[in-house]
Parts: C-alpha cells; sequence; structure tokens
C-alpha cells in the first residue's frame, strides 16, 4: 500500500492542525477507500473516502501523537504526526502477506446456536447521535468451543436515511484492549430503508470465520450518513460495545442492540 | 383501542449520553469550597485521594510542581515522582493513592494535591491551603509526616 500525503494544508489561524492526503493502493495505485485513519486510543480519526482522500483536524497538543493507518489486508502504518509534516513524501507500505488457516479435517457433529442478542421488539431503541464515519457499535460474544460463523443478523429501527451503509466487522477479543480482526477482506454492505424493516441476514459463510472465546461483531459507518436517525432495536438487559472512531477506544454501554450471529458449534 | 401511533412508540436511547451517565454513577461525589472568591474541591477523605484520577483536569490549576526547592520532605516528593523526571505531575500525584498506604507518602501526595488544585498560585501557599484544608484529626498526622 502507498500512502501519498498532499500536505496541502498546515496548521490554521487557530492553531488546529489540519491533515490532507489521500491513500492509494500499491499494487494498482488506484486510491483505497475507507481506510481506517487516526490517534489509538484517542478517539481521533476519520475514513478515507471512495477516492482516498482524507482529511484529519487535530489539536494543537496532538502534534506529538502518532497516526495510524489501519485497512483490512494491509499492514498497518504507524506515522507520527511531526514526521509527516517534515517528510512531506509518499510512504510506501507492503500489503500483508495472508497466512492461509490451517485445514483440518474432524470427525466432529456441529450444533447450530445464536450468539448475540436478537430482539424485534422496537419498543427501546438505541444508535449514535450522529451518524457518522467512523463509528462503530457492536456485540460481545462467547463460545467455548471451536464455532464457524455463518449468518449475522441485524434488526434496525427508525431509520430516516434512504440508504444505509456499513462494515461488517469481526474481532477476536484478545484481551480488554485487544481486539484483532478477524476478516482478511473488507465487507461492505448498503441497504435501503425498505430493507431495514425486516430482520437483515448477512450471509458469511464463504468468509470460513472460526471463532473461539470472546469475539465481537460489529457494524462500523464508512460513510457520513448526515443529519438523520439510525437506531438498533434494542434489550435493555444486554450491552454493546461503542466507538466514536474506529481506531478509538471501546466502551461498553448497557442496552444491546439486536445484533448476533448463528454458528456452527463443534460438539 | 391504542392508536398505531402510540403503539409505535418507543424509547430512543443514544449511546453517548448512556457513557455520560455511567460516568455520573460511577463518578465521585465531590464537595467544593469557596477560599479567597475562589472555588475549590477539598480533598478530606480517603476517597477523595482514590477518585483523584477521575478528575476532570480542568479543575488542576498547577499540573506538576518540582520535587526540590518547595517547603516539603524531598524524598517524599521524589517517591510520587515515579518517572523520576524531577517534578511531579496529574497522573503520579492522582496515581500515588493508589499503591499501599505509607504515611509519608500520603502527605506527600496531599501536599502535591494541594499544589495542583490550589488556585492561589504559589506551591508554598496551596501547600498551607490543603493543610487548612485537613479535618482537624488529620492534621497531626500530617505534621508527623512532614517531620
Amino acid at each position: 500500500m502507498l500512502l501519498s500525503y498532499q500536505f496541502a494544508t498546515a496548521q490554521s489561524s487557530d492553531s488546529l492542525i489540519v491533515l490532507e492526503g489521500q491513500v492509494v493502493d500499491a499494487q494498482s495505485s488506484g486510491p483505497l477507500s475507507y481506510v481506517n485513519i487516526g490517534i489509538a486510543n484517542k478517539n481521533v480519526g476519520t475514513v478515507s473516502a471512495e477516492d482516498g482522500q482524507f482529511r484529519l483536524i487535530l489539536r494543537p497538543g496532538q502534534a506529538n501523537d502518532t497516526l495510524s493507518f489501519s485497512f483490512i489486508g494491509y499492514e498497518t502504518l504507524r506515522i507520527p504526526v511531526e514526521v509527516m509534516f517534515a517528510l512531506r513524501i509518499p510512504v510506501v507500505m507492503h500489503r500483508k502477506a495472508v497466512k492461509l488457516q490451517e485445514i483440518v479435517v474432524k470427525n466432529h457433529r456441529y450444533k447450530a446456536r445464536f450468539f448475540g442478542t436478537f430482539t424485534q421488539s422496537a419498543i427501546a431503541q438505541a444508535g449514535f447521535s450522529e451518524n457518522i464515519l467512523g463509528k462503530e457499535c457492536g456485540v460481545m460474544m462467547r463460545t467455548r468451543r471451536p464455532t464457524l460463523l455463518e449468518e449475522v443478523q441485524i434488526n434496525f429501527g427508525q431509520c430516516s436515511y434512504d440508504s444505509v451503509y456499513f462494515r461488517l466487522n469481526v474481532y477476536q477479543v484478545m484481551d480488554k484492549n485487544t481486539f484483532e480482526p478477524l476478516l482478511s477482506t473488507p465487507q461492505y454492505y448498503a441497504f435501503s430503508r425498505a430493507e431495514l424493516v425486516q430482520t437483515l441476514a448477512l450471509d458469511i459463510r464463504s468468509l470460513n470465520i472460526q471463532v473461539q472465546g470472546d469475539f465481537l461483531i460489529s457494524v462500523e459507518y464508512y460513510r457520513d450518513l448526515g443529519s438523520g436517525n439510525l437506531y438498533f432495536k434494542s434489550a435493555l438487559n444486554k450491552s454493546t460495545y461503542i466507538r466514536a472512531t474506529s481506531i478509538g477506544n471501546w466502551k461498553k454501554v448497557h442496552i444491546g442492540i439486536s445484533l448476533g450471529v448463528f454458528g456452527q458449534v463443534e460438539q | 383501542m391504542k392508536s398505531n401511533a402510540a403503539r409505535q412508540s418507543s424509547a430512543i436511547i443514544i449511546f453517548e449520553r448512556l457513557i455520560t451517565y455511567e460516568s455520573i454513577q460511577s463518578g465521585h461525589h465531590w464537595r467544593f469550597s469557596t477560599v479567597g472568591g475562589i472555588k475549590r474541591i477539598n480533598i478530606d477523605k480517603g476517597s477523595d485521594l482514590r477518585h483523584l484520577g477521575e478528575l476532570d483536569q480542568k479543575l488542576w490549576t498547577v499540573l506538576s510542581c518540582p520535587v526540590n526547592g518547595l517547603e516539603m520532605d524531598t524524598r517524599t516528593l521524589q517517591l510520587i515522582d515515579l518517572d523520576g523526571a524531577g517534578k511531579i505531575g496529574v497522573p503520579e500525584a492522582a496515581a500515588a493513592p493508589a499503591v499501599p498506604f505509607d504515611i509519608g507518602k500520603f502527605v506527600g501526595v496531599f501536599a502535591a494535591i494541594s499544589l495542583a488544585l490550589g488556585a492561589i498560585g504559589t506551591a508554598l501557599a496551596a501547600g498551607i491551603g490543603g493543610f487548612l484544608g485537613l479535618e482537624w484529626w488529620k492534621m497531626p498526622l500530617a505534621i508527623a509526616g512532614l517531620i
């Protein structure tokens, strides 16, 4: 992956740091869309647009921080903000080598099970105050035995948008603060408002995702949806993990959005 | 019979407000005093020290103090200076109460907090202000620690 920074702007008059640039793929030299860009654990970030362009506004105190560029299938790039200013040259990164999963033939039986939260009740609905790019919410689940994920189910509630765009993410939870992405390719979805009326069923069998232990499935907005409302049908006795930017900190809130997954659990 | 509108009514919950609510729920109840016309937080209970790290840093008027040159036990201040930088910052002052209780350190921490929270402007004045902010029964304890 080649990251080309076009530092058209530096510090504005009010001392905010404005970084603008474009992210492009090294092999195709084409723009790389929807790359997560931000300062780790500080809830500061953005997502590159379809043409790979990004714009990030930092506070003066963040001049000594390090920007992370993260995208499924690519090596994560970390560059200090001050270095980006100083170099002003393209930064070349290599595509992440994909390690093929070991194939194990087992003589096990499998049992279908649903993980996560499911409710079709619209009495309680939850969502972000703003549905802007990088916002992400998901549900933590746990399986003791190896489980192959098959179908994600989401129940949206009120929606004032004509169309909704999101990226589906699956993480293996290593510890409280370490969530390892399990997908090797980004999964983008777009639905019209009419489609959201029913339970969304996303077939993920082809992704061949196997989990064990704690895992988290999330919905991330990779586009600004504009002003409006988008809520999930929710259960009051469950919880949701949310973060304001794709590289920010996860926070747990005590209402569970209707998001879950069917999986085949090894017996 | 209920109307359609009534049947479709929902409770809309915004994630961000839930976080704020959680913060309030788990947050510590701070007590304030007005000293010289300036609002100050009272540090008069052990729980105040324990929750110091949660205090919004906007409320800290002094964000660091030197280890040397103050009218306080230098050794105590050095103990709080975890990174050995020669000065005590807010994170160090806030982290200090988490370690096992140590009378000398307690006094030092208290002095550092007083420095940080003091709005009078000088370290000495802030230290005195902190001392005066103690409950009467804690004053001998503080003096013993200083000696």
